[in-house]
C-alpha cells in the first residue's frame, strides 16, 4: 500500500515538474503532503499494531481451532476403529471362553466320573476288608477252640496213657523195658 | 475234629523211645527276672535255659559253679531248687514274611490274637554283623515322605540314622511316618509293572513303650494300610527287663531274614534309650560291676552290635539291605550323655528334633544344623539334588541371620530377600501327620520355591499354598509327575513343563 | 546274705578238705571239718558258708557218682553194662547209688554230674505232651 502511495507521490512530482495542473488539482482536493506523509505513517503504525496484536493472534487462535475440530474427528475414526477391534476380540474371547468352559465340564465330568468310580471302588474294597476281617476273626476263634480241644485231648491221652500203664503194666514188662532203657543208655 | 484225632494219632507214631541227654541245675536264687543256678556245666552263652512250666530263659552269665539266666516272660512261679534244664538251642526267633502284619513279643510269638504264625524258619537272635567283604556302600534312597528330611537328611537303603530329641518331640512320627510312606510306595510299586522295584518291609521294634502307645501306633499304621508290610515287635513298659532287651535284637533277626534273602528292610529301635536302662537293670541284678551313669561297661557293645546288623548287601550276596532307624530320648536337649554320644558315633548321622521348634509350630521339629546324613546324599535320587540341594544352605543362612535380624530393622535388599526365603522356606518343611509325599511332589514343590514361584505369597499363607500347588499337581498335572517319577531326574524339558505348570497354577492361587 | 567270693573260696578249700586221697568225698573227713568249724566259727556268714559247702559237696558228689533210678525190675547185668559204659565215658571211677522210683513209669534215669540220661516212659509222655501243644 505505502509502496503505491511513494509511486503516486513520484508520480505526481515528475508530472507536477512538466505542468501545474496536476498540483493545482491535487491542492484543490486538499492534498497537504506533509500531513498525508504524517497519515500515511499513522496509517502505517496503526496497521502494524492492529496486524501484530489483532490479526496474528486471531489467525493462530483459528488455526488451533480448524486443528482441533481435524484432531477430533481423527479421534472419532480410530475410536470407531478402536471399537470394531474390541468387538472383534470380544467374540473371539467369548469363543475361547466358551470352548474352555466346555473343556473345563468335560474335565470335571471326567473327573467325578473317576471320583465315582474309585470311591466305589473303595468301598467295595472297604467292604471286602471288612468281610475279610470277619472271616478271619472267624478263623481265628474256629483255630483257638481247636487248639484248645487238641490241647485238652493230648492232655486226656497222656494221663489216660500214664495212669493205665501205671495200673496195667506187669511186673517183669516192666523189668524188662527198665533194661532195655539201660542198654539203650549203654549204648548212646 | 477228626484231623485233631488224626494229628494225635500221627504224634503217638512220631513218639521215639530215644534216650534224651540233658545238661541240668538248679535254681539257687531267683528275683527281678533273673534266676541264679548252680550246675549247668554244659551251657553256652545265650544258650536258652528251659524251667518247669514252659518258661524260658537266656544263660547270660557263665561262672564257674553258677549261670545267670534272664528269665524270658512270666515266671513268677519259679522257686528255689527249681530243676533248670539246656536245650542245646541258641535263642531264635521266627521269621520270614507270614510275620507280616503281625504284632509279636520278643520271642515271636503272637501278641494280637490272630492265631498262630505258620513261620517255616527261625533265626538266631544274637548273630554277628556281616562283615567287610559281603558290604556294599549305600546306594539307594529310602523315601521318608517328609520334606525336609528328604532333601536336607536324604537316608539310604542300608544306612543307620539316628532319630534323637527331648520326650515329644515327634521322634516315633517321623518313624512312623517313614513306615507309611515305604507302605504307599510299595503299594504302588507291587501294582505296577517295574520289575525292578524293590519293596521295603517294615519292622518296628517297641521297647519300654506304655501299651496304649504302642496301640495307637499299630492303630495308625493300620488305618494306612502300611500294617500288612510291618512287623511290630512289642516289649512294653510291662514286659520284664530281660524282654525289652531281647526285642531289638528279635527284630533285628527278622529284618536280618529279609535282608539275606535280597529284599530290603526297614527296621525302628523305638528306642534305645529304654534298651539301655533294661539293660542296665539286668546287669546290676545279675552283679555286673557299674561305669558311668551305673551302666554297665558293654552298654556301648550292646548297642554297636545291635546296629552293625544294620547292611547293604553286594549283587553276589544277594543284594539284600537292611535300613535302622534307632530312637534316643534325651534329657532337656543334652545330646551330650553317656547313650546318646555312644549312639551318635555308632550311626551314620542323626535327626535332631527340638523342643522349641516343635512348641513354633515347626513340625516335623527338625533342627537342620544339628541334623547330618553320613552316606545318604550318594543315594538321594537326583532331581531331589538338583532342587534340595542349596535349600539347606538357604536354610542355615536364614537362621544366622534372623538372629542378627531381630535387632534391626534397617536391612539392605540381599539380607531381607534371604530372611524372606528361609521363612518361607521353613513353611514349606511343615507337614501333617502320617503324610507323607511321593518323591515327584516333593520334587515339583521343592522346584517351585527354588525358583522364587512362592515369593510373591505371604508367609503366612504358606502352608494354604504349598497345599494347593501340591492338589494342583496331583489332580491336573499327574502326566508331569508320572515323567519325574520315571526319570528321577530334572532335564531342561521337564523343567519348562514344571514352570508352565507352576505358573499356571499361581495365576489361579493369586485369583483366589 | 548271698555268698561271697570271699565265702565261696572258704567253702572250696573246706571241700578240698573233706576229700580222700583218691579224690572222692569221705563222711569221717567231712564230720570232721564241721567240728572244727562248729568250735571256731567265723565272725559273720556262718550260715551261708555252711550252704555253700553243702552245695559244693553235693556237687561233687554227683560228679562222682552215678545216681541210677528205675521202676521196674533192673536186671544186675543190665545195670553192670550201664554203670561200666557210663565210666568209660567220663574215665573215672562211680559210685552206683540205685533207687527205685515209680513216678518213671518204667524204664531208666541216669545222672552223673549235671548230665541226665532218661530213657523212660515218663520222660516220652512228657516228650508226646510237649510236641501235641
Amino acid at each position: 500500500m505505502s509502496g503505491l502511495f511513494t509511486h503516486l507521490l513520484a508520480a505526481a512530482e515528475t508530472v507536477g515538474a512538466d505542468g501545474n495542473a496536476i498540483s493545482q488539482m491535487l491542492h484543490r482536493f486538499g492534498v497537504d503532503w506533509p500531513f498525508f506523509i504524517a497519515q500515511v505513517i499513522n496509517f502505517l503504525i496503526v496497521g502494524s499494531l492492529l496486524y501484530f496484536f489483532a490479526v496474528k493472534p486471531l489467525s493462530a487462535k483459528l488455526q488451533e481451532r480448524r486443528d482441533k475440530i481435524e484432531d477430533g474427528l481423527r479421534y472419532t475414526d480410530e475410536m470407531k476403529q478402536k471399537l470394531d477391534d474390541a468387538q472383534k476380540r470380544r467374540d473371539e474371547i467369548l469363543k475361547e471362553a466358551t470352548i474352555q468352559a466346555q473343556d473345563v465340564v468335560r474335565q470335571a465330568g471326567e473327573q467325578g466320573k473317576a471320583v465315582l468310580s474309585q470311591q466305589s471302588q473303595q468301598a467295595a474294597e472297604q467292604a471286602e476288608d471288612i468281610l475279610k476281617k470277619a472271616r478271619e476273626q472267624a478263623d481265628q476263634q474256629y483255630e483257638a477252640m481247636l487248639k484248645q480241644v487238641r490241647q485238652e485231648a493230648a492232655d486226656l491221652v497222656v494221663q489216660t496213657t500214664a495212669q493205665l500203664l501205671k495200673r496195667d503194666l506187669a511186673s517183669d514188662e516192666r523189668g524188662r523195658i527198665a533194661d532195655e532203657a539201660a542198654k539203650s543208655i549203654s549204648r548212646k | 475234629m477228626s484231623d485233631i484225632l488224626e494229628q494225635i494219632k500221627a504224634e503217638i507214631a512220631r513218639v521215639s523211645s530215644a534216650t534224651q541227654q540233658a545238661n541240668v541245675g538248679r535254681i539257687t536264687a531267683v528275683a527281678d527276672g533273673v534266676a541264679h543256678v548252680s550246675g549247668l556245666s554244659r551251657a553256652m552263652s545265650n544258650e536258652m535255659i528251659s524251667f518247669p512250666g514252659d518258661v524260658f530263659g537266656m544263660a547270660l552269665n557263665l561262672e564257674e559253679d553258677e549261670v545267670g539266666v534272664v528269665l524270658l516272660g512270666e515266671a513268677s512261679h519259679l522257686k528255689e531248687g527249681d530243676e533248670a534244664k539246656t536245650t542245646g538251642k541258641l535263642l531264635s526267633v521266627p521269621v520270614g514274611k507270614e510275620l507280616l502284619g503281625r504284632a509279636v513279643d520278643a520271642l515271636g510269638r503272637p501278641v494280637d490274637g490272630k492265631g498262630p504264625i505258620a513261620a517255616k524258619e527261625n533265626y538266631p537272635v544274637e548273630r554277628i554283623a556281616p562283615g567287610i567283604l559281603p558290604r556294599k556302600s549305600v546306594d539307594q534312597p529310602i523315601q521318608t515322605g517328609i520334606m525336609a528330611v528328604d532333601a536336607m537328611i536324604p537316608i539310604g537303603r542300608g544306612q543307620r540314622e539316628l532319630i534323637i530329641g527331648d520326650r515329644s518331640t515327634g521322634k516315633t512320627t517321623i518313624a512312623t511316618d517313614t513306615i507309611i510312606s515305604q507302605a504307599a510306595i510299595n503299594k504302588k510299586g507291587i501294582a505296577g509293572d517295574d520289575k525292578n522295584f524293590r519293596p521295603v518291609y517294615s519292622i518296628y521294634v517297641a521297647i519300654g513303650q506304655k501299651s496304649a502307645n504302642i496301640a495307637r501306633t499299630i492303630a495308625l499304621l493300620e488305618a494306612h494300610g502300611a500294617m500288612q508290610y510291618t512287623i511290630v515287635v512289642v516289649a512294653s513298659a510291662a514286659d520284664n527287663p530281660s524282654s525289652q532287651y531281647i526285642a531289638p535284637y528279635a527284630g533285628c533277626a527278622m529284618g536280618e531274614w529279609f535282608m539275606r534273602n535280597g529284599m530290603d528292610a526297614l527296621i525302628v529301635y523305638d528306642d534305645l534309650s529304654k534298651h539301655a536302662v533294661a539293660y542296665r537293670q539286668i546287669s546290676l541284678i545279675l552283679k555286673r560291676p557299674a561305669g558311668r551313669e551305673a551302666y554297665p561297661g558293654d552298654v556301648f557293645y550292646l548297642h554297636s552290635r545291635l546296629l552293625e546288623r544294620a547292611a547293604r548287601m553286594r549283587e553276589q550276596d544277594g543284594n539284600g539291605s537292611l535300613t535302622a532307624l534307632p530312637i534316643i530320648e534325651t534329657q532337656a536337649g543334652d545330646f551330650s550323655a553317656y547313650i546318646p554320644t555312644n549312639v551318635i558315633s555308632i550311626t551314620d548321622g542323626q535327626i535332631y528334633l527340638e523342643t522349641d521348634l516343635f512348641n513354633q509350630g515347626v513340625r516335623p521339629a527338625l533342627n537342620v544344623g544339628l541334623s547330618v546324613s553320613r552316606v545318604g546324599s550318594s543315594a538321594q535320587t537326583k532331581a531331589v539334588k538338583q532342587v534340595g540341594g542349596k535349600i539347606k544352605l538357604q536354610l542355615a543362612q536364614y537362621r544366622e541371620l534372623a538372629a542378627f535380624a531381630q535387632f534391626g530393622s534397617d536391612l539392605d535388599a540381599r539380607t531381607k530377600s534371604t530372611l524372606d526365603r528361609g521363612a518361607r522356606i521353613i513353611e514349606l518343611f511343615k507337614q501333617p501327620v502320617a503324610a507323607p509325599k511321593p518323591m515327584e511332589v516333593e520334587v515339583a514343590l521343592l522346584w517351585a520355591m527354588h525358583n522364587g514361584h512362592f515369593d510373591k505369597i505371604a508367609v503366612k499363607d504358606m502352608i494354604r499354598a504349598a497345599a494347593s500347588l501340591e492338589e494342583y499337581f496331583k489332580s491336573t498335572q499327574t502326566a508331569l509327575l508320572g515323567k519325574i517319577a520315571e526319570k528321577k531326574v530334572l532335564d531342561d524339558g521337564l523343567e519348562g513343563e514344571l514352570k508352565a505348570a507352576v505358573e499356571q497354577w499361581s495365576r489361579t492361587f493369586g485369583a483366589e | 546274705m548271698v555268698a561271697t567270693p570271699a565265702i565261696k573260696a572258704t567253702a572250696r578249700r573246706l571241700l578240698a578238705l573233706s576229700l580222700d586221697e583218691q579224690g572222692a568225698v569221705s563222711a569221717e573227713r567231712a564230720l570232721e571239718v564241721i567240728k572244727v568249724l562248729e568250735a571256731n566259727p567265723p565272725k559273720r556268714g556262718l550260715r551261708v558258708l555252711l550252704k555253700t559247702y553243702a552245695t559244693y559237696l553235693e556237687s561233687h558228689l554227683t560228679k562222682t557218682q552215678a545216681r541210677i533210678e528205675h521202676a521196674g525190675n533192673l536186671d544186675a547185668a543190665a545195670l553192670q553194662e550201664l554203670l561200666t559204659s557210663l565210666e568209660q565215658r567220663y574215665n573215672r571211677k562211680l559210685e552206683p547209688v540205685v533207687t527205685e522210683n515209680p513216678a518213671l513209669i518204667a524204664g531208666v534215669r541216669a545222672r552223673v554230674g549235671d548230665d541226665v540220661f532218661d530213657n523212660s516212659f515218663a520222660s516220652t509222655l512228657q516228650t508226646l505232651r510237649q510236641s501235641l501243644q
